[in-house]
């Protein structure tokens, strides 16, 4: 390959700060975005002329538009486009207006999201349980975290866990802990160090992983956490209404379900909104209404989304969630099997199927190859994942057709062989 | 041996300082309390976090081929530093790197009298200090003398290959109570990675000045730099980081 630009060679963490009082470090990140636009190879941030369905339509940074087939939403099971949906959001539009326009624990909480607390809890099955709704998923785990845990408590950490969590645990002020991802033994080995201190432990973990697609180990993490009498915090952002013999999770697929004390789901995923919700014991559920200051001092949820949300759940709960669930899984495995013998898909078993191409001085030429090719795809280099691990993230749905499935991969296949990550080459 | 044209001949108005070629070299980077790491770092310096609450620190070893300094025999050098928030206002590649040097030792009485002027750094003359690189290249244990400081080991096996690169980075030395900055240019082949694992192993010795490495968490990144082939580095000084 011909020599690269400097500005490849950069990622994102050289830009976190700069000890100068003019802000050099938002300057400078401009001016890499700036040069990438320039030599028309910048790929990110491209606006969609449609919605997030298989085959979008997008714009280009130099104002052409591409179809795109689209694996870089998280649409999981279609309901973002969903007829009904659409519909019972335009009816609560009509009816409520555009906003909540109140904090939920002043005038913000409507109907609506009563009628959305009800159908998360008869989904769920659980006893003695409560719901907290927040505008965001993001804002389930920050603002969840930061109540329930205080200065002196210690928080555990997942490594690999999503950066929501490692803000409420900032927020929190707790004494935080990391362990190695999914790793029962180094888990252990922290638990025993801190629970002589006799104060509030909180271990966290996720349902399904979002940079490697792989599965929370919840069956040993949850029970050796209750074992050291630690409460335990599951995020099924990527994994609630996709597996399980229900959809209710990983936590119901691996029988632990009633041994989490923090569910928490988003609404962008699986139901195709926006919005989140922590699943928990009653009282602590209320508690975290009043006590979460960024759902304190946030507006409710929109009655568009709260309404489209709550159609989109009776849906995955009904037969037509059930099939679309099996269509999913059904398509995930076949694209893996596509790629599998030609590229490293890492950990993933899910439908989330990350293509690790390595270098991250590729991830510039790759963005833009794939855009060029026809594809969409979500790329993710250091510092979010490890150095030389760079990889562009799939996300399959239930939407997604053999056909598309087929070319995806065809296009992925032949951008490894163009920029040197097939397997072949890469063990080499 | 040293080659000037190896790099540009100013940064920012600053003409190059000195150059190096080193035979070997590691660079591990450990995870520790950011508060740990903030007692040991200036003011004017801010510890730069990897994850909340945690910050790096760096052990970085060095292998001088004989005759670069004088002498007939390689120079071994140790540097223990902290990464910090970089500056961004100097107008040069955006560095990957910005390190708080807290502590140095080398071998080389020479090389010591020539950093201590040249880097402004607190450098201390180790004349038993000694580097043994493993197999792998990417492993080394540091003794002075017949006691053992330190050791860093790989943990992703012998690399398979080395990637060539240019990098630049950031120095901050603190001597006399004043904070100097520097900028280094490396040029070389390089097999950096995250594997996980490798704790530091350390006895007590001066060279950690205090610093409580019991709070290391664990190892964040590993590079090392491809034996024998000359990886050549640059040096500029900038100049106290008030007045610059």
């Amino acid at each position: 390959m011909t020599a690269r630009p400097e500005y490849y060679d950069y990622t994102y963490d050289m830009f976190i700060a700069s000890i100068d009082g003019e802000q050099s470090e938002a300057l400078r990140f401009s001016e890499w975005i700036d040069d990438a636009i320039r030599d028309g190879v910048y790929a990110f941030e491209a606006p969609r002329l449609t919605g997030q369905t298989p085959m979008v339509r997008a714009r280009r940074a130099n104002g052409s538009q591409v179809d795109l087939l689209n694996f870089s939403s998280y649409n999981y099971l279609g309901y973002s486009t969903h007829r009904e949906v659409i519909e019972s959001a335009k009816a609560a539009l009509d009816r409520y207006g555009l906003g909540a326009a109140s904090s939920p624990v002043q005038a913000g909480t409507s109907e609506l999201h009563v009628q959305l607390e009800q159908r998360l809890l008869d989904f769920m099955g659980l006893p003695n349980r409560g719901v907290s709704l927040f505008s965001s998923g993001y804002a389930v785990n920050t603002g969840t975290i930061s109540a329930v845990m205080k200065r002196r408590h210690h928080i555990l950490i997942d490594k690999s866990a999503h950066m929501s969590i490692l803000e409420g645990a900032q927020l929190a002020r707790s004494k935080v802990h990391y362990f190695e991802h999914n790793d029962v033994a180094d888990l252990k080995r922290i638990l025993e160090e801190i629970s002589k201190d006799g104060t509030r432990m909180l271990v966290c973990t996720e349902g399904v992983f979002s940079a490697d697609g792989d599965f929370g180990n919840l069956a040993e993490i949850v029970p050796l956490a209750k074992s050291y009498g630690a409460q335990v915090l599951v995020d099924e952002a990527h994994s609630f209404l996709l597996c399980g013999e229900r959809g209710r999770g990983v936590a119901e697929a691996q029988g632990v379900l009633d041994q989490v004390d923090y569910f928490v789901t988003t609404f962008s995923k699986a139901l195709g909104g926006i919005g989140g919700a922590l699943i928990t014991r009653r009282e602590l559920a209320r508690y975290v209404n009043w006590y979460a200051r960024c759902r304190m001092f946030s507006c409710a949820l929109d009655p568009a989304v709260t309404a489209g949300v709550t159609r989109a759940l009776e849906l995955a709960a009904s037969s037509d969630g059930a099939a679309r669930r099996k269509r999913l899984q059904k398509n995930a495995a076949q694209l893996r099997a596509a790629l599998a013998p030609h590229v490293d898909l890492g950990r993933s078993d899910s439908w989330i199927v990350p293509v690790i191409y390595g270098p991250e001085n590729l991830t510039i030429p790759l963005a833009d190859m794939l855009q060029r090719a026809g594809l969409d795809g979500s790329v993710m280099s250091f510092p979010a994942v490890p150095v030389n691990e760079a990889r562009v993230r799939l996300f399959v749905t239930s939407e997604h057709t053999e056909a598309q499935l087929a070319k995806c991969a065809e296009i992925i296949r032949a951008a490894a062989a163009e920029l040197g990550f097939l397997r072949a080459a890469r063990t080499s | 041996m040293i080659s000037p044209e190896d790099h540009p001949a100013r940064l920012a108005q600053h003409p190059l300082t000195t150059c190096w070629r080193v035979r070997r070299q590691t660079l591990f980077l450990y995870e520790v309390d950011s508060e740990e790491l903030t007692r040991h770092v200036p003011p004017r310096l801010s510890v730069q976090e990897i994850r909340p609450g945690i910050g790096l620190f760096t052990v970085e070893t060095l292998e001088y081929p004989p005759g670069h300094f004088g002498e007939t025999t390689s120079t071994f050098e140790v540097v223990l530093a902290i990464l910090v928030e970089p500056d961004l206002r100097i107008p040069m590649p955006i560095p990957r790197f910005a390190l708080f040097v807290t502590s140095v030792i080398s071998s080389s009485a020479a090389f010591v009298e020539q950093e201590r002027v040249l880097l402004r750094t607190a450098m201390e003359h180790a004349p038993n200090l000694h580097l043994e690189y493993l197999d792998d290249g990417a492993s080394v244990i540091v003794r002075d003398g017949e006691r053992p400081i330190l050791s860093c080991i790989n943990t992703a096996g012998r690399p398979s290959s080395y990637t060539p690169r240019t990098q630049w980075g950031l120095i901050y030395t603190n001597k006399d109570n004043v904070l100097h900055q520097g900028a280094f240019r490396w040029v070389g082949e390089e097999f950096e990675h995250q594997k996980a694992g490798s704790r530091l192993s350390f006895h007590e010795h001066p060279v950690f000045r205090g610093l409580d490495l019991t709070r290391i968490r664990g190892c964040y990144r590993q590079m090392a730099a491809a034996p024998d082939l000359p990886t050549k580095i640059g040096y500029y000084h900038l100049g106290p980081l008030e007045t610059r």
